[in-house]
C-alpha cells in the first residue's frame, strides 16, 4: 500500500510538466485598437496557455452595449491556445470583445478585452465599460477558508500524531498513568483528524458545487446543472483533481478510523495488578492489531496526507506558471506542509492535550515535557520554511511593487504577512517561556535577572490560543489571495511609457530601431543607420533583425529588412508574438567589414490599455528569488545546528518547565 | 542484456551516427574549383558556397598541398563581400603544379553546429 501510494505522489507531483499558464490575452487577429476597412468574418485570441473549449466564451458588444450574436465559436484542434470565433456582416462602428476562458491549470475563469473599428477609428471610450478587477464572491473565500483551516488541522493532527506523540509515548514507557494520557491525547487527535477530514471532504462537494456555478454562466441557455457537474468532473484538470483528492481523502478518513480502531481500549490498557513492574506498559498492550502495524498506517496516513497537499498546490496559482512549474508546486506543497505543522500541530495539541489537563494534569504535563520541545522545534523550522517558500511564490506571482499594493491579491498577501508576523511574536513569545534561554538575549537587553521571561507560564493556554486564532485569520487572508488573480502578467511590469523608438551607437554605426505598433502581433520594424565616419567606411549591404523574447524559452527568428531609402530599412512581420521583454539585435552587414550588431533590450506592450504606474513596475521577480533562497538556506542551517546543538534531555526542555511551574 | 538488444544498440547508434554525418554534409553546395578537378592556371582563390549562414569567427578555409604545407595567403574565412555570409574563401598565390587539398570548417550561425570537410584539385598547366 505504501509503494502504491508513493506511485500515486509522484505522478501527481510530475503532472505539472505541461506548459499550462493563467490564460492571459497574449495576441488578437485583429489586433487591440486596429481600425479595420473592412467588416472580419473571425476573430482569433491566442492565449498564453491551453484553455478549455467546453467553457470558454466571448461576447461581442457594439458601441451601444448592445450584444451581437456570433455565428460560431471553436477552438483549434491543431493549436489549443487559439480561440476562432465566427461572425456575422457586421455594419461600420466601433466593437469590443469580452472574451470569458477557463485556465485549465488553476480554474479559474479570466476575462479578456479587447476594441477594433471598422470603418471608424477605436478609441476606447467609445467602447463598451471594461470590466473592473472582480472581487471574489464571499461565499467563495468562506469555502476556501474551511478547506484550508481543515485541511491544516488534518495533515496537523497526523504530524502530532507522528511527531510528537508517538516518540513521546516512546520515552514513557516506564510510566503506566503517562501511557494512559497517551492513550487518551492519541484518541482525541484520532478523533479530531476523523472528523476534521469528514468536514474536508464535505467542503470539497461545497467547492465543486461552486465551481460548476461559477461556470454555469459559460454556457449556452438551457443547459441543466447537473451535466455542467459532469462536463466539469470530466473535462476540465480542476474536475479532475477534485476527484483525485475526494479519493485521498476517503482513503484517509478510513486510515484514521483504522488508527482509531487499533489503539487499546482504555479501560484494557491499566496493567493487572500482579504484572511484574519491569514490564513495560506499552509494548505488552495487544490493542486490537499489533503495534507495527499501527505504525505503518501512521506513515500510510502521513504519505495520504502529502499527497492531498500535492492536489491542493496542483489547483492553485503555483501550476499556472512557466517555466519550472514543477518547482513552483512543490514550493507550494512545502508551504502548504509548513502552515500545516504549525497552524494544524498547535490546534492538534490544543484539543489533544489541553482538555486532558482538567483531567489529570501532572500526567498531561509529563507528556508535555517529552513532545513540547520537538513540537517548537517544528513550529520554528516551519516558520522558516513558509517565510522562504512565501518569498519565493511572490516572485513568481507578483509582478512588481505596483502589483502588490494596487491589486486585491497584493493587498491581501500584505494583510497576511502582517498577521504571520503577528502569529510569529505570539509562537516567540510561547518559545521564551518555555525555554528561558531563547528570552536571555531580551533579558539581557533590558537588564533583567536570568529566567526571566515576557509574562508568566501561566498564561500558555491564553497564549497558545491567540496564536490559534490569529493563524486562522492568516488562513482567512490566504483564501482571499488564492480566489483572486495573480498579478503577474506583463501589465504589471510594462510601464506605459514604452518607448517606440531607440538607438544605440555600434563600431561607427548610430542604429536606430522603431516598431509601430508596438503590440503583440503584425508590426513594422524600421531601421535607420548613420555612419560617424566621414566617409562611411562601407557600403551597407543588407540588414538583418533577430528577436527573441526573455522570459520565455523560444529560439531566435530572424527576418531581412529591406532598403525603402538610403540607410532607411524596413520589414514587416509577426515576430514579435507575445508581450513583455524581447531582446532584438540588429545586424548591420556591411561590405567586406566584420558585422555589427547593436543589440536592443525592448519591450513590447501588451494588448488593453497600460496601468500607469504608481510607485514602481520595475520587475521584483529576481529580488524575491535570491531572497528565497537565502532564507532557505539559513533556515536548513540554524535547524541543523539547533538539532545538533540541543542536547537529549534538554529536546524535551519545554515540558519540564510546564511542570515545574505547575 | 540479451545479444539481440546490444546488436539492436549497436545498430540504432551506428544509423545515429551515420546520420549526424550525413546531415553534415548537407549544408555544402559547390566550390570553385570543383572536387577532383584539373585547372590549367593556378586559381587566384578558392571560394565554397554553403546552404546556411556562417559564423564569421569559427569558420574558416585553408589550402594545403602534396606535403601538408599551407599554401594560402592565410586569413581564409567567410566572405564578407557576400551579403548571405554563406560562402567562405582564401585566396592563393602563384601555385606550382601538382595536387592540393583544401579544408573547409563551417560554423552554422543558428545552432552553433560545426560541419567540416575537405576536397581536392590538381593544377596541370600542361595539356
Amino acid at each position: 500500500m505504501n509503494i502504491r501510494v508513493a506511485v500515486v505522489l509522484l505522478v501527481l507531483a510530475t503532472a505539472p510538466s505541461a506548459v499550462w499558464a493563467h490564460a492571459t490575452l497574449v495576441r488578437s487577429a485583429p489586433a487591440d485598437g486596429a481600425v479595420l476597412a473592412e467588416a472580419p468574418r473571425e476573430v482569433r485570441l491566442w492565449f498564453d496557455e491551453n484553455i478549455s473549449p467546453a467553457f470558454s466564451s466571448a461576447q461581442l458588444l457594439d458601441s451601444k452595449s448592445q450584444p451581437i450574436e456570433l455565428a460560431g465559436i471553436r477552438t483549434d484542434p491543431s493549436d489549443p491556445t487559439q480561440l476562432i470565433l465566427s461572425l456575422r456582416e457586421l455594419p461600420a462602428g466601433v466593437y469590443s470583445l469580452l472574451a470569458k476562458t477557463l485556465s485549465e491549470a488553476d480554474g479559474h475563469v479570466s476575462r479578456s478585452f479587447l476594441v477594433f473599428g471598422v470603418g471608424e477609428e477605436a478609441s476606447r471610450d467609445a467602447a463598451a465599460v471594461v470590466a473592473t478587477e472582480s472581487v471574489p464572491p464571499l461565499l467563495e473565500v468562506v469555502l476556501r477558508w474551511g478547506n484550508f483551516t481543515l485541511l491544516a488541522a488534518l495533515v496537523g493532527a497526523v504530524a502530532v500524531l507522528h511527531l510528537v506523540l508517538a516518540p513521546a509515548g516512546a520515552a514513557l514507557a516506564a510510566e503506566p498513568a503517562l501511557a494512559t494520557a497517551r492513550g487518551l491525547a492519541e484518541r482525541r487527535v484520532l478523533a479530531w483528524a476523523f472528523y476534521c477530514a469528514g468536514l474536508v471532504w464535505l467542503v470539497g462537494l461545497g467547492l465543486l458545487l461552486w465551481q460548476s456555478i461559477t461556470l454555469v454562466a459559460t454556457q449556452p441557455e438551457g443547459v441543466s446543472f447537473p451535466l455542467v457537474v459532469w462536463q466539469v468532473l470530466s473535462r476540465t484538470r480542476w474536475g479532475a483533481l477534485w476527484l483525485a483528492r475526494q479519493g485521498l481523502l476517503l482513503v484517509l478518513i478510513g486510515v484514521v478510523y483504522g488508527m482509531r480502531r487499533a489503539l487499546p481500549n482504555p479501560a484494557e490498557s491499566k496493567p493487572p495488578a500482579d504484572a511484574a513492574p519491569s514490564q513495560p506498559a506499552l509494548r505488552a498492550r495487544p490493542g486490537r492489531w499489533p503495534a507495527v502495524s499501527r505504525a505503518r498506517l501512521g506513515l500510510v496516513a502521513a504519505l495520504l496526507s502529502l499527497a492531498l497537499l500535492t492536489v491542493q498546490a496542483l489547483t492553485g496559482h503555483a501550476a499556472a506558471v512557466t517555466p519550472q512549474t514543477t518547482l513552483a508546486v512543490v514550493t507550494d506543497t512545502l508551504h502548504l506542509l509548513a502552515a500545516s505543522l504549525w497552524v494544524g500541530g498547535l490546534l492538534a495539541l490544543g484539543v489533544g492535550l489541553l482538555p486532558l489537563m482538567r483531567r489529570d494534569r501532572a500526567a498531561v504535563t509529563a507528556l508535555a515535557y517529552a513532545g513540547w520541545g520537538r513540537f517548537t522545534l517544528f513550529a520554528a523550522v516551519s516558520v522558516g520554511l513558509l517565510l522562504a517558500t512565501g518569498l519565493y511564490s511572490m516572485s513568481r506571482q507578483v509582478g512588481s511593487l505596483d502589483a502588490l499594493i494596487g491589486t486585491l491579491y497584493g493587498r491581501a498577501l500584505l494583510v497576511k504577512i502582517g498577521l504571520v508576523l503577528a502569529v510569529g511574536s505570539c509562537g516567540l513569545l510561547n518559545a521564551m517561556l518555555l525555554h528561558p534561554t531563547v528570552a536571555a538575549p531580551l533579558a539581557r537587553l533590558l537588564r533583567r535577572p536570568r529566567g526571566w521571561t515576557p509574562c508568566s507560564l501561566a498564561r500558555l493556554p491564553t497564549l497558545v490560543l491567540s496564536e490559534a486564532a490569529l493563524a486562522l485569520l492568516v488562513l482567512l487572508a490566504t483564501s482571499v489571495v488564492t480566489a483572486a488573480p495573480a498579478p503577474r502578467g506583463p501589465e504589471f511590469t510594462v510601464t506605459p511609457q514604452v518607448p517606440a523608438a531607440l538607438s544605440q551607437t555600434v563600431d561607427d554605426v548610430v542604429v536606430t530601431l522603431s516598431v509601430k505598433p508596438n503590440r503583440p502581433g503584425p508590426n513594422v520594424f524600421t531601421v535607420v543607420t548613420a555612419s560617424t565616419r566621414r566617409p562611411p567606411p562601407a557600403d551597407i549591404m543588407r540588414v538583418i533583425l533577430r528577436f527573441t523574447p526573455q522570459n520565455v524559452d523560444r529560439g531566435w527568428v530572424s527576418a531581412v529588412a529591406q532598403p525603402v531609402e538610403r540607410d532607411r530599412f524596413q520589414v514587416g512581420g509577426h515576430s514579435l508574438s507575445l508581450a513583455g521583454p524581447w531582446r532584438v539585435d540588429v545586424v548591420v552587414r556591411r561590405k567586406g567589414v566584420a558585422d555589427s550588431i547593436a543589440q536592443f533590450d525592448w519591450i513590447v506592450a501588451p494588448p488593453g490599455a497600460l496601468r500607469p504606474v504608481v510607485i514602481s513596475k520595475a520587475p521584483l521577480a529576481s529580488m524575491f528569488t535570491v531572497a528565497a533562497a537565502g532564507t532557505l538556506v539559513t533556515v536548513l542551517l540554524l535547524a541543523v545546528l539547533a538539532w545538533l546543538g540541543l542536547s537529549p534531555g534538554y529536546r524535551g526542555g519545554g515540558g519540564k518547565r510546564i511542570a515545574e511551574a505547575v | 542484456m540479451s545479444l539481440v538488444t546490444l546488436a539492436v544498440g549497436v545498430l540504432s547508434s551506428l544509423l545515429v551516427a551515420a546520420e549526424a554525418l550525413a546531415h553534415g554534409h548537407e549544408i555544402f553546395i559547390k566550390s570553385v574549383p570543383a572536387n577532383g578537378t584539373v585547372v590549367t592556371q593556378s586559381p587566384a582563390r578558392v571560394v565554397v558556397w554553403f546552404s546556411t549562414e556562417l559564423d564569421t569567427g569559427r569558420s574558416r578555409l585553408q589550402i594545403f598541398d602534396a606535403d601538408k604545407r599551407q599554401v594560402d595567403t592565410g586569413g581564409g574565412g567567410v566572405d564578407l563581400h557576400d551579403p548571405d555570409h554563406a560562402s567562405l574563401i582564401a585566396r592563393l598565390p602563384t601555385l606550382p603544379d601538382g595536387a592540393y587539398t583544401v579544408r573547409w570548417r563551417g560554423a552554422v550561425l543558428a545552432d552553433g553546429d560545426i560541419v567540416e570537410g575537405k576536397f581536392t584539385f590538381t593544377v596541370s598547366k600542361k595539356r
